[in-house]
């Protein structure tokens, strides 16, 4: 069928306004009596939080209110999958960068005055940080409920016979770092009041997901909250997770006048979910014609102090486990864990980076044993249209894994690339 | 001295949750002028899914790109498309505009068949007309149309929603948790400097099989990004803790690939059409990025006959390796 | 704001009366390219900036006499475009190609960034081993001359202090056939601190193939730039030989003495990195031409 739009590569609406710095982003934005916010943040990872002295800092010349747990009239609470993660801390801190008081100001100095006069009175607990260790007995509790916040289990075959009937095996553990969306714009936010109304102008990748944790917080009904995507300069999965959308809402309401809040560079890093780093134990088995016979896989991640993404970065971590390939005997264990680390949450590739590093080195070594070359066991072992998958997904059509491999071969020997 | 050595990463990759529901709805109002305007959650940050959007509902209502206008990820006007994460908005958002899309021209259809007295199967709008495909004299412009519903009191409005197929994940972990897959093979060529331990990228291939590309500029951009981004994660990125604190919290000490740092990016765009995606289309937001370290590393340890285990390869960690490894290929000079 | 006023002077002199004046509460500003991250992360505190980049008697590369004269407030932008230092003077202009980001080049200065002290900054090692000097004004109206090997205390910290003195010129000798070149290292290509610095100059005696003069400066391994003056008395011992180099790049790695770092890396890894690079810096700069009376023709190592 041919088409008359779907195929062209039109030029991106609004493209032209970005690249010539025209597009107003929310921290370019003012509105008439807005004031500036600041949070104040833990700087250690584990505490018991014995007093929040604001009355200082109520005081400063040009603060307008420094707000508190005590002030939200909502549910203190936010979190994607788990709502875990208190909007303003006043029992126990979980990490660096853990909001404890926010404050609304007149001019930005005046809001950093108030920063540092709030006094904050802290019982220091030991924290962990790392994750097999916070899997031990004996150790310290990130959350009430134990550290393993979630163990998902994939089974197909019987992984344990493929190890015997292998000619080839290949056992290695793989270690993933934590990163860093590092996307150009910070978080920011303005909240403003239109009689019993809150509106949001916001960077973000979900209005309506932050429009249902606003009006939980707030204790409002969602038809009283409105969210309006501002451009946003970027997210990969940094900007799903709640940043500063409560926090503008509660100090907009308290105030009555528009709010904005701008994270700093260093904020946005400190206090920003991050890529989950992962341990990866990885048993390879197969046969004498290359063909992957099974595979035994346990995968730590670590999920920083809330839940976030975690259990879904796991769970997408357990199915993509086997790579693009058909293997008939799998058994994956996955276990999500909470420490005083920063907060894992989305980013780009959603768990799935960690595990392509592990399967395809894994396919790298087999090769090497079994003698053959890497491009012939991928191709031995793809999946294909009614292939199935670890998880017993009968695959249907679409599946172009071989014809990638095939264009990216001929590529390479058409440019003499290579050795 | 510097040795070479290339690798390859293949991938694949879920468009949408993993099992679990993730709807996406939109609106598409055909106005008097026969332009169209589109309301859908759908947060676009930058990856050009408002641009992907348009051209589905300008591909299905036969009108011009320009003609449409996207009012999108405004709470109080759009309806909830779902996150823009996994994936999924050319797929899942895709398919909820072009039904709209479609809902709006069965008002369109309807009309045209009663006033060219022909039944509504055998008509097709393309070019902003209404032809028979039996006789193609037969024919009313979509103009024409419009005038005729605002006469009767008619608006031509679509709403349309759109869920994955899939089925949730029991406790061995069987189901179906994606209604399709994105696939995708890189293969990389570095250059390893075997004194220093710096690592140069000599050449990207990256063919990424995408069911449909909507708009290919837009998809290389992606793969293009996406390659950058796994270079970084290969190579240098790495948040730096100190019992939970990042001692790296700015951009002079964590460090991302400058323009510099990458070569060219060669993209090949392979398109095995997806019947359940908006003409064919599926993903490649995350695919771009996730073969590209692998393929890294796998390059490397080619270059270097030795393996890594651990990311990000590092030249520090480049030189330790060598060292133990007593690597006979080190400089011959003994110094 | 991090300061209370702002005031561009328009000339020396009234930069100097103004720093009189606050006594202590004014403090120059150049590019600003680190001064004001600093102040903005209140690791300085400042009533008055009084900006200088402007003033066109700081700004000048000139070669008078045998030496090259340079205004402290040119531009690292313009000290990589001239074509001065490119012929005669190459380790200079390769590190102040090597100074952040362009945007950055086009208002860092050579005398900020000589002020700021930071323990690798790019044209200090140059300058460094260049033997550069540099001319002082103080605010009762006195003027010095303080040589680099003495122009630095510490990380951050120079002798010269920016709310009562002025950074005037540098000025260095052109050597007889002289050679230089700078090894830099960094976790990335552009935009990035060195994990390595190395700036060499020589003076070569072609027909005797062997060195009048030797200096290498190694950053960041000690809180200041480092002479490597061991490894220049090695080069100087005898003739020009492959072997001389490894000999002298050998001295280098024994002086070198970094700290483990979780950003720069360990020890071991950075006193190898030294090794390599005093070797291949050393390899580039007898490759290249610049200094007076030079004449065509290689030397053979």
């Amino acid at each position: 069928m041919s088409h008359k739009v779907i195929g062209c590569s039109v030029e991106q609406i609004n493209g032209s306004k970005k690249v010539t710095g025209k597009s107003k982003f929310t921290d370019d934005l003012k509105m008439q009596g807005m004031l500036i916010a600041k949070v104040l943040r833990s700087n250690i990872p584990h505490a018991r939080i014995k007093k929040i002295d604001i009355s200082i800092a109520e005081k400063i010349p040009g603060v307008i209110a420094v707000l508190t747990a005590k002030d939200i009239q909502g549910e203190n609470s936010v979190g994607i999958i788990i709502k875990d993660e208190p909007v303003l801390t006043d029992e126990k801190i979980r990490r660096i960068g853990e909001p404890i008081a926010l404050i609304a100001a007149e001019t930005e100095e005046q809001a950093d005055m108030a920063l540092a006069a709030i006094d904050v009175k802290l019982e220091e607990i030991q924290g962990v940080f790392d994750p097999e260790e916070a899997l031990q007995p004996s150790a310290t509790l990130v959350h009430k409920g134990g550290n393993l916040l979630v163990h998902k289990k994939l089974r197909r075959g019987d992984a344990e016979t493929a190890f015997k009937e292998a000619i080839v095996t290949a056992e290695s553990n793989y270690i993933t770092q934590m990163v860093e969306h590092a996307y150009i714009e910070p978080e920011a936010g303005i909240a403003y009041c239109d009689q019993d109304k809150v509106i949001l102008l916001v960077s973000t990748q979900d209005p309506h997901y932050d429009r249902e944790e606003i009006a939980r917080v707030l204790g409002i009904g969602q038809h009283k909250v409105r969210v309006i995507q501002q451009p946003t300069g970027g997210g990969f999965g940094g900007k799903l997770d709640i940043s500063v959308q409560c926090h503008v809402a509660l100090l907009a309401r308290a105030t009555g006048r528009p709010v904005k809040l701008t994270y700093t560079r260093q904020e946005s890093i400190i206090a920003s979910p991050k890529r989950h780093p992962y341990k990866i134990y990885y048993k390879s088995a197969a046969g004498e014609d290359g063909k992957l016979l099974g595979v035994k896989v346990k995968i730590i991640c670590d999920t920083g102090a809330y839940a976030s993404y975690g259990p879904a970065v796991v769970t997408r971590a357990l199915v993509h486990a086997t790579g693009p390939y058909s293997i008939p005997n799998v058994h994956v264990d996955a276990y999500g864990v909470f420490t005083n680390n920063p907060v894992c949450g989305a980013m780009r590739g959603f768990g799935v980076p960690q595990m392509a590093f592990a399967h395809e080195s894994q396919m790298d070594i087999l090769a090497e044993k079994l003698n053959i070359s890497p491009w012939e066991i991928r191709r031995r072992n793809f999946l294909t249209p009614g292939a199935i998958t670890g998880t017993g997904q009968k695959l249907g059509q679409s599946v172009g894994i071989l014809e990638t491999l095939n264009k990216v071969q001929s590529y390479v020997k058409e440019q003499g690339w290579g050795n | 001295m510097k040795k070479r050595g290339c690798g390859i990463g293949s991938m694949w990759y879920g468009i949408g949750n993993t099992g679990l529901p993730n709807p996406s709805g939109a609106f598409v109002q055909v106005l008097d002028d026969c332009t169209v305007i589109i309301h859908t959650g759908c947060a676009d940050i930058g990856q050009g899914s408002t641009t992907v959007l348009a051209q589905i509902a300008a591909e299905e209502l036969g009108v011009n790109f320009n003609d449409i206008s996207v009012i999108c990820a405004d709470t109080g006007v759009t309806p909830d498309a779902g996150k823009t994460s996994a994936s999924r908005q050319t797929y899942i958002s895709g398919n909820a505009v072009r039904k709209a899309a479609q809902s709006a021209k069965e008002t369109i259809f309807k009309k045209g068949a009663e006033l060219l007295q022909v039944p509504e199967e055998e008509l097709i709008l393309k070019n902003y007309q209404l032809n028979s495909l039996k006789n193609y004299n037969i024919q009313i412009s979509l103009k024409e149309i419009m005038a005729k519903c605002r006469e009767d009191g008619t608006l031509v409005i679509g709403h349309g929603w759109f869920n994955p197929q899939t089925k949730g994940l029991d406790k061995r972990g069987q189901g179906i948790p994606y209604a399709t897959y994105a696939f995708a093979t890189q293969w990389v060529e570095v250059e390893v400097d075997t004194e220093t331990g710096e690592i140069d990228i000599l050449n990207v291939v990256a063919a990424h099989d995408v069911g449909k590309a909507v708009n290919p500029m837009a998809v290389e951009g992606q793969i293009e990004g996406g390659s950058v981004m796994g270079a970084g994660y290969a190579l240098m990125e790495e948040i730096i803790l100190d019992d939970g604190k990042i001692i790296n919290s700015s951009f002079s000490n964590y460090l991302i690939p400058t323009i510099k740092d990458v070569p060219c990016v060669n993209s090949i765009i392979v398109e095995e059409e997806e019947v359940t995606g908006p003409f064919g289309a599926k993903g490649v937001g995350e695919p771009a990025l996730i073969p590209t370290a692998t393929a890294i590393a796998n390059a490397i340890s080619n270059a270097l006959g030795i393996r890594f285990y651990e990311l990000p390869i590092t030249p520090e960690k480049i030189l330790n390796s060598l060292k133990t490894a007593n690597n006979t290929n080190k400089n011959q000079r003994d110094f | 704001m991090y300061w209370e006023k702002y005031l561009k002077v328009k000339t020396l002199h009234e930069a100097m009366e103004i720093l009189k004046l606050y006594q202590g509460k004014a403090r120059l500003i150049a590019g600003g390219t680190d001064l004001v991250l600093q102040l903005r992360e209140k690791k300085k505190r400042v009533s008055v900036l009084v900006d200088i980049s402007d003033l066109p008697e700081l700004q000048y590369i000139k070669e008078e006499h045998g030496q090259i004269k340079i205004g402290a407030m040119t531009t690292h932008s313009q000290l990589a475009a001239s074509p001065l230092l490119w012929e005669k003077v190459i380790v200079l202009a390769q590190a102040a190609s090597s100074v952040g980001s362009p945007q950055i080049r086009n208002v860092g200065t050579v005398g900020g960034n000589i002020v700021n002290a930071q323990p690798a900054a790019d044209t200090v090692v140059a300058l460094m081993a260049l033997d550069a000097k540099v001319v002082v004004f103080n605010n009762d109206g006195g003027e010095e001359k303080i040589p680099f090997s003495e122009l630095f205390l510490g990380v951050g910290e120079s002798k010269i202090d920016p709310t009562s003195q002025l950074l005037k010129e540098i000025s260095f000798s052109l050597l007889p056939e002289m050679r230089s070149s700078l090894g830099r290292l960094a976790r990335r290509k552009a935009l990035a601190l060195p994990i390595l610095n190395i700036g060499i100059v020589l003076s070569v005696n072609k027909k005797e193939n062997r060195l009048h003069e030797a200096r290498i400066c190694v950053a960041p391994v000690a809180p200041v730039p480092m002479r490597m003056k061991e490894a220049e008395k090695t080069l100087l011992s005898r003739k020009l030989s492959d072997e001389l180099l490894i000999s002298a790049s050998k001295a280098a790695f024994d002086a070198a003495d970094p700290r483990n770092s979780k950003l720069r890396g360990n020890t071991a890894y950075r006193k190898e990195l030294v090794r390599v690079m005093t070797y291949r810096t050393l390899k580039t700069a007898l490759a290249t031409r610049g200094g007076v009376g030079d004449e065509a023709g290689s030397i053979t190592v």
